[in-house]
């Protein structure tokens, strides 16, 4: 039997406002394991445009795809490169997608988040808002969290760049690097959140990650894969019940 | 498992997203009278409807900058913390250029003190509302400010609402500060309608999430504009 090294878990909760107003969530996740590439992949639809859940969708199962089928190719390219096709492939997959369905290019808006890991590497891809955050554990197995990337938007905040804006590849960010660091830490976790939970885990002024973010990942660890969906669901809803009227979605890769 | 995973101490509690309005009003000697109390009774309306709301009393900023002599009446706070109008009187000329001015510069400040404290906040509004026209100040300056406004609401980092009231207010100045959108005349001294207009429209915008595009109650301004 293959031994698991990457548990991945996602979730999503439609937000107060979406409840009132009768919207779907707009919010996706996807995750994936594919030629050794475990990926998880988050989108939030923009909440202006009437199809944006499909751009979502869409974004999410297309990142997966991208990462895990071009991982080594994407891995050994400049970063600006990587963003860049990364970013194309996504927006051909949307135009498709909106000539296919009869609907304008930009109903399809949503933003793009998106962690692959192979073997000792990794990389990571980001357009609009939400966070990409990541674990850390040392030698002593002493763990701290950190940001590996933040919302990149424009100065108010109902502005959003999303990967239809003409200024997304300008906010993109592509990180990529090693899961064992140099001084002997190694990477144990990632989490990707939208800006529903982003109000309540992560710290704008100093750029910090919620101590909750450090549970859920042990969670991811520890509990069974139904407890963790159920538990994980709950506490999307939790924060949306008391922190954020957007929806909510966040996805999990934890080391084991 | 029916429960959350983590606890309320678990999460953080990021300050509520701000949206800034910044009034500034003639309180000029010819507002004497009946203007400067209907003024003052469509603040009050104003502070009451905004306090009123959940979302919007965490959420906007409001400063009050007066002309006659130029006075900063009321910085920039929430509601929740600061939920008195100023009382405003009425006397001087109409140095409109050095209070659009002080305006301006109270709002660069705040947004200043937001980035360094990790605030987010919406597109800021300017009110700016005069029965006459600009006297008493100097021109350079009003051309300076009119110029500042325009480049402000030309790169979508301000929304202006230039409002005259009565049949002597000076709707070509006042057009001069708005580049995408008429000027209007207030119906007589209807103040109230126009702080109820504004209070709901501040209250959408605080209440949108991010990527919402929040268009103005274009039908509303019919309460109380001359159209």
């Amino acid at each position: 039997m293959k031994k698991v090294v990457w548990k991945r878990m996602t979730s999503t909760c439609q937000g107060r406002s979406h409840l009132a107003d009768q919207v779907v969530c707009q919010d996706s996740v996807s995750t994936s394991y594919a030629r050794n590439v475990n990926t998880v992949a988050l989108s939030d639809g923009a909440g202006s445009c009437s199809h944006s859940h499909i751009g979502s969708a869409l974004c999410t199962r297309s990142l997966c795809s991208i990462m895990s089928h071009h991982f080594d190719e994407i891995w050994n390219m400049n970063p600006d490169d990587a963003k860049a096709k990364i970013l194309q492939t996504l927006k051909e997959q949307l135009h498709a997608e909106a000539n296919k369905q009869e609907l304008e290019y930009h109903d399809l808006s949503a933003t793009a988040l998106a962690v692959a890991v192979k073997k000792n590497r990794f990389i990571s891809f980001h357009v609009g808002d939400g966070v990409i955050g990541f674990e850390l554990t040392d030698r002593d197995g002493k763990k701290r969290l950190g940001a590996i990337s933040i919302p990149n938007n424009g100065e108010h905040c109902n502005e959003t760049v999303f990967v239809t804006s003409r200024t997304a590849l300008q906010h993109a960010t592509f990180q990529c690097g090693s899961i064992k660091q140099p001084d002997g830490e190694s990477i144990t976790g990632f989490i990707l959140m939208s800006d529903g939970p982003e109000a309540a885990l992560f710290k704008k002024s100093d750029s910090t990650l919620a101590p909750a973010c450090s549970k859920l990942l042990e969670s991811a660890r520890d509990l069974k894969k139904k407890d963790m969906n159920s538990g994980l669901k709950h506490t999307l809803e939790f924060i949306a019940n008391s922190k954020t009227q957007d929806d909510c979605s966040i996805a999990l890769m934890a080391h084991v | 498992m029916n429960e959350s995973l983590v606890r309320m101490e678990d999460l953080f509690d990021n300050p509520t997203p701000r949206v800034p309005v910044a009034l500034c009003l003639d309180c000029s000697g010819s507002m004497t009278g009946e203007p400067i109390e209907e003024l003052n009774r469509g603040v009050k309306t104003f502070y009451d409807a905004v306090n009123a709301d959940e979302i919007a009393r965490f959420s906007a900023e409001v400063c009050v900058v007066t002309f006659g002599p130029v006075q900063l009446e009321a910085d920039f706070a929430t509601l929740d913390t600061r939920p008195k109008a100023p009382v405003l009187s009425a006397s001087g000329a109409t140095p409109m250029g050095e209070a659009v001015e002080l305006a301006l510069d109270c709002l660069d400040q705040r947004k200043k003190e937001y980035r360094n404290s990790g605030v987010d906040y919406y597109q800021p509004w300017l009110v700016l509302m005069t029965d006459g026209r600009p006297y008493g100040g100097s021109t350079a300056t009003l051309d300076a400010q009119v110029n500042r406004v325009r480049a402000l609401v030309d790169a979508r980092k301000l929304t202006v609402f230039p409002i005259g009231i009565g049949a002597d207010a000076d709707m070509d100045t006042l057009q001069r500060f708005s580049p995408d959108r008429a000027a209007l005349r207030l119906q007589g001294l209807n103040f109230s309608d126009f702080f109820s207009w504004l209070s709901k429209s501040v209250s959408r915008v605080s209440q949108s999430t991010p990527g919402d595009k929040v268009d103005l109650d274009v039908a509303g301004l019919r309460g109380w504009a001359q159209l």
